[in-house]
C-alpha cells in the first residue's frame, strides 16, 4: 500500500505541474457547467416561441385576439406583413407565424369555416413548438368566444353575421354555385344560432361568461417530496460538467502510464520490491483522488458561487466514490491501447467522446430524445451524473442511489481488471 | 555452489525471424564491472531486459544471488520479487520524470526501493552528492542539462546501494565533459567494492572501467575475457611508429640495417618506420641500437577496437 500511495501521489504531483493537462481537468468542466448553467437559466431561454403575427383583419375581434397572444407565457409575438413573416419563418428566424386573415372578426365561434381565417405557417424542424403554437392559438379564439358572452349585444351581432353568411351559402348552391362551400347543409346550425340570438335577447350572460370562466390547470414540478424543485440550472449542469474533467483525467493518466513504459522508468519498478499489482494499484489510485478533487472541488464552488444545494452528503459522497472508481477502471482500460503517449491519448478520445455525449456533457440527459436517453444507458458517465443529480436536486432515496452507484462499480471493477491484465500482458511481452 | 551474483545461462529472445540474444551465457562475480561492449544491435539492452526479468526469455535462465542474504545458497530466477532489490539499473533512455526536481526524482525510486525516514535522507543526500547534483537538486530535472540528466538517471540506480547496479550506455548523448565526471563516478563505485553491469559501444570505455568484456555482436557473445587477457588473445600485435629527423639517402641501406638488427618487418616510407611487433620494447632498444636520429617513438598497443575487428571484421562503429 506505501508503494501504490507514493506511486499515486508521485503522478499526481506531475499532473499538478502539467498546466495544459491541469486546464483540461480542472478549468474545463468549471467553464462547461457556468457557460450551459449561465445558458440554461437565463431568463431570454430558448424555450420562449418566437412567432410572428400577420394580422389582415383589422377589427376589434382580431386586434383583442392578438392582445391574448401576446400575453401569452412563452411566446414572442412580432407584428409583420405576410411576405415578412414567410421570409422569416424560412430563414429561420421565426418559428412559425399566425396569419389572421380578412372575416375572422365576422365569424368568430360558430360559423363554418372559422378555422380557415386563422392560419399558422410553421418550420418543419419545430415539431415540437408545432402542437404548443396551436395549442396557444386555439386557446385565444377560445377565450375570446368566452368573452364574447360578457357582452350580448357584440355576440348577438355576431351571430346575425354568421347566420346571414350561412344562408347566403345555402342560397349560392341552390342558385348553381359551383365554389365549394364547407358545411352547406347546416339547416340545424342556422336553426340553433336563430334560437341562440333570441335567447340572448333576455338571458343573463354575465352569470354565463363567468360559469364559463375555465381555470387553467395547476403545473406542479414533479419529485418526490412536493415542493423541492432545483434550485437553479447550475444543479442540473454542475454535474453534467464534471464529465469534461472525467475525460481529461483518463487522457492524462493513461497517457503517464504509458510514458513509464516509453521512457523506462516501469523498467525500474521491475528492479524494486514492488509488485505488478501495486504499480496497478498506485496508477489507479492516482486517477481516484484527481476525480475526486476535481469533482468534489467542482460542486464545492457551485455550492459556494451558484448556490447548489448539497442536501445529501452522504449519498453524495455514494456518488462520488462509485464514479472514482469508474473512472479508475477507464483509466486502466484505455492505457494499454496505444504503445505512445499520443495513440493513447487519440484512443482515449475516441473511447470517451460517445461515452461523454451520450452521458449528458452536451445535451443535458432530460432534453435528450428517447432514442439518445436509451442509448445513454450504456454510457457509465450517465449513471455518474444521474448518480449526483440523485443526491443534490432530484432527491433519490438511499434505495434508489444503489442502482446507478452499482452500475458504476461494477462497470469500473470490470474495466479495472481488465486493463490491468492487458498491461501485464504487455508488459511481460 | 556458485559465488557469481548474477548468472546468465544459455539466453535466447527472438523477434520473429530475427535472434536478438542467440544463446549466451555468463556470470557476474561480486565487485567487479562487467562489461557487455558491442556495437548497436548486438543484443545489450535485450540482455538487460532479460535480467530484470521485463522481457521474458524464449529459453535459458537468469539466476540472480543476493550478497546479503544469510543463505548464500538461496537464489531466485524469475520475476520473484524479493531479489530484485539486490538490483539496480539506469536505462539507456532517460527514466526520470522531468516534471519533478532531481531530490523528488531520487526521493521517489528510494521510496520504491522501500527506503523510509532518516535512512532514505541519507541515502537520497548521498546519490546527489555523489554525482555532483547537490546544487541543483531543487530543480526540475526537465532544466537539466543532458549530462546532468544522465547522472540523474545515474543517482536513481544507486540511491539503495544495489548489489548489482546495470548501466546501459549510461553515456550515450553526453558531452565530453559530462562523460568524464560519469565515468569518474562509476570508477568510484568500483572503488568502493560495488558489482557492476555496464553495457556500451564506446570501445574506450570499456577498457578504462571494465574487469571482464563480452564482446557481442548479434545477438552472441564472440569473446569474454580479462581485457587484457582479449587484447593478447583477438587484438593482433603491437605498432611501432618512429620518425626519424634526417631521412637516409638510401632507402634500402636503411631497410637492409633493419633487417640485420632483427626488424625484418619494418617498412620504410620517407622519414618514417612502421613495424608490428609482440615485444615493442625489445624492438625499440633495437631501433635505438643502430644510431639513427628518432625524433618519435610511438607505440599503438592493440585495444577492444581491433579485438572487435578481428573477431568480426567489422568496426564497432560500423
Amino acid at each position: 500500500m506505501h508503494a501504490a500511495a507514493t506511486i499515486a501521489f508521485k503522478d499526481l504531483k506531475i499532473l499538478f505541474r502539467d498546466r495544459a493537462a491541469l486546464f483540461w481537468v480542472t478549468a474545463m468542466p468549471l467553464i462547461m457547467a457556468t457557460l450551459f448553467g449561465a445558458i440554461f437559466g437565463s431568463e431570454t431561454s430558448i424555450h420562449e416561441v418566437k412567432v410572428a403575427v400577420v394580422d389582415q383583419d383589422r377589427t376589434d375581434l382580431s386586434r383583442s385576439f392578438v392582445k391574448r397572444l401576446e400575453k401569452s407565457k412563452g411566446l414572442v409575438l412580432t407584428r409583420k406583413t405576410l411576405k415578412a413573416a414567410k421570409d422569416a419563418v424560412r430563414q429561420g428566424k421565426m418559428t412559425g407565424y399566425v396569419l389572421i386573415r380578412r372575416g375572422f372578426g365576422n365569424v368568430v365561434g360558430m360559423s363554418p369555416g372559422n378555422g380557415q381565417f386563422v392560419e399558422i405557417g410553421m418550420d418543419p424542424s419545430k415539431k415540437a413548438e408545432r402542437g404548443f403554437l396551436k395549442g396557444m392559438v386555439t386557446e385565444a379564439i377560445f377565450k375570446g368566444f368566452q368573452e364574447q358572452f360578457a357582452h350580448p349585444e357584440k355576440l348577438r351581432r355576431t351571430i346575425h353575421q354568421s347566420v346571414e353568411a350561412l344562408r347566403k351559402a345555402q342560397m349560392n348552391q341552390q342558385a348553381g354555385d359551383d365554389r365549394k362551400h364547407p358545411g352547406l347543409d347546416q339547416s340545424a346550425l342556422i336553426a340553433f344560432l336563430d334560437a341562440t340570438e333570441t335567447w340572448l335577447t333576455s338571458a343573463d350572460t354575465a352569470d354565463l361568461a363567468q360559469g364559463m370562466n375555465m381555470k387553467d390547470p395547476t403545473v406542479v414540478t414533479v419529485s418526490r417530496a412536493r415542493g423541492e424543485e432545483p434550485a437553479s440550472s447550475y444543479e442540473v449542469t454542475f454535474p453534467a460538467s464534471t464529465i469534461w474533467g472525467i475525460l481529461g483525467i483518463v487522457a492524462a493518466f493513461a497517457g503517464l502510464i504509458v510514458r513509464e513504459r516509453s521512457q523506462g522508468t516501469l523498467l525500474r519498478f521491475r528492479v524494486s520490491p514492488v509488485s505488478w499489482a501495486q504499480v496497478a494499484a498506485g496508477k489507479g489510485l492516482s486517477a481516484f483522488l484527481a476525480y475526486l478533487a476535481m469533482s468534489a472541488g467542482m460542486l464545492l464552488l457551485g455550492a459556494v458561487i451558484f448556490s447548489i444545494r448539497i442536501v445529501h452528503p452522504f449519498r453524495l459522497a455514494m456518488a462520488l466514490v462509485s464514479s472514482g472508481v469508474c473512472v479508475t477502471g477507464l483509466v486502466l482500460l484505455v492505457a494499454p491501447m496505444g504503445k505512445t503517449e499520443r495513440a493513447v491519448s487519440g484512443a482515449s478520445w475516441g473511447v470517451m467522446m460517445p461515452f461523454a455525449i451520450f452521458g449528458g456533457a452536451t445535451i443535458p440527459l432530460s432534453m435528450m430524445p428517447s432514442w439518445m436517453r436509451m442509448a445513454s444507458n450504456f454510457s457509465p458517465l450517465k449513471w455518474s451524473v444521474l448518480a449526483m443529480e440523485g443526491a443534490i436536486w432530484r432527491n433519490f432515496s438511499l434505495f434508489e442511489m444503489l442502482v446507478p452507484c452499482a452500475v458504476l462499480l461494477v462497470f469500473g471493477l470490470a474495466c479495472a481488471v481488465t486493463g490491468s491484465f492487458v498491461l501485464s500482458r504487455q508488459d511481460a511481452a | 555452489m556458485t559465488t557469481a551474483l548474477i548468472t546468465a545461462q544459455g539466453l535466447t529472445k527472438k523477434y520473429g525471424d530475427k535472434t536478438a540474444v542467440d544463446g549466451i551465457s555468463f556470470q557476474i562475480e561480486q565487485g567487479e564491472i562487467f562489461g557487455l561492449l558491442g556495437p548497436n544491435g548486438a543484443g545489450k539492452t535485450t540482455t538487460i531486459n532479460m535480467i530484470v526479468s521485463a522481457i521474458k526469455p524464449d529459453s535459458g535462465r537468469v539466476i540472480v544471488r543476493d550478497p546479503r542474504d544469510p543463505d548464500p545458497s538461496r537464489t531466485t530466477s524469475g520475476r520473484d520479487i524479493e531479489p530484485r532489490a539486490t538490483l539496480g539499473i539506469a536505462p539507456q533512455a532517460l527514466a526520470i520524470y522531468e516534471e519533478l526536481t532531481g531530490e523528488e526524482n531520487v526521493t521517489f525510486f528510494a521510496r520504491m526501493q522501500g527506503l523510509t525516514g532518516d535512512r532514505l535522507r541519507t541515502q537520497v543526500d548521498w546519490a546527489l552528492q555523489f554525482t555532483g547534483l547537490t546544487n541543483r537538486r531543487k530543480d526540475r530535472s526537465g532544466a537539466y542539462s543532458g549530462g546532468m540528466k544522465r547522472r540523474l538517471n545515474l543517482a536513481c540506480a544507486i540511491v539503495h546501494e544495489p548489489a548489482v547496479v546495470m548501466l546501459d550506455e549510461p553515456t550515450v548523448g553526453v558531452d565530453p565533459q559530462s562523460r568524464n565526471h560519469l565515468l569518474d563516478n562509476i570508477e568510484a563505485l568500483r572503488n568502493r567494492g560495488w558489482t557492476i553491469l555496464y553495457t556500451t559501444h564506446y570501445m574506450e570505455e570499456a577498457q578504462r572501467l571494465c574487469d571482464r568484456v563480452a564482446i557481442m555482436d548479434n545477438g552472441k557473445i564472440l569473446a569474454l575475457d580479462r581485457v587484457d587477457a582479449l587484447i593478447d588473445a583477438h587484438g593482433g600485435r603491437s605498432m611501432i611508429v618512429a620518425q626519424i629527423d634526417v631521412p637516409p639517402l638510401d632507402a634500402s641501406t636503411l631497410r637492409d640495417q633493419l633487417v640485420e638488427s632483427g626488424l625484418r618487418e619494418a617498412a620504410v616510407d620517407g622519414a618514417t618506420i612502421r613495424w608490428e611487433t609482440d615485444q615493442p620494447l625489445d624492438d625499440i632498444t633495437k631501433l635505438a641500437g643502430l644510431g639513427l636520429d628518432v625524433a618519435t617513438v610511438r607505440v599503438d598497443r592493440p585495444n577492444l577496437e581491433a579485438v572487435f575487428l578481428n573477431l568480426t571484421g567489422r568496426s564497432l562503429r560500423d
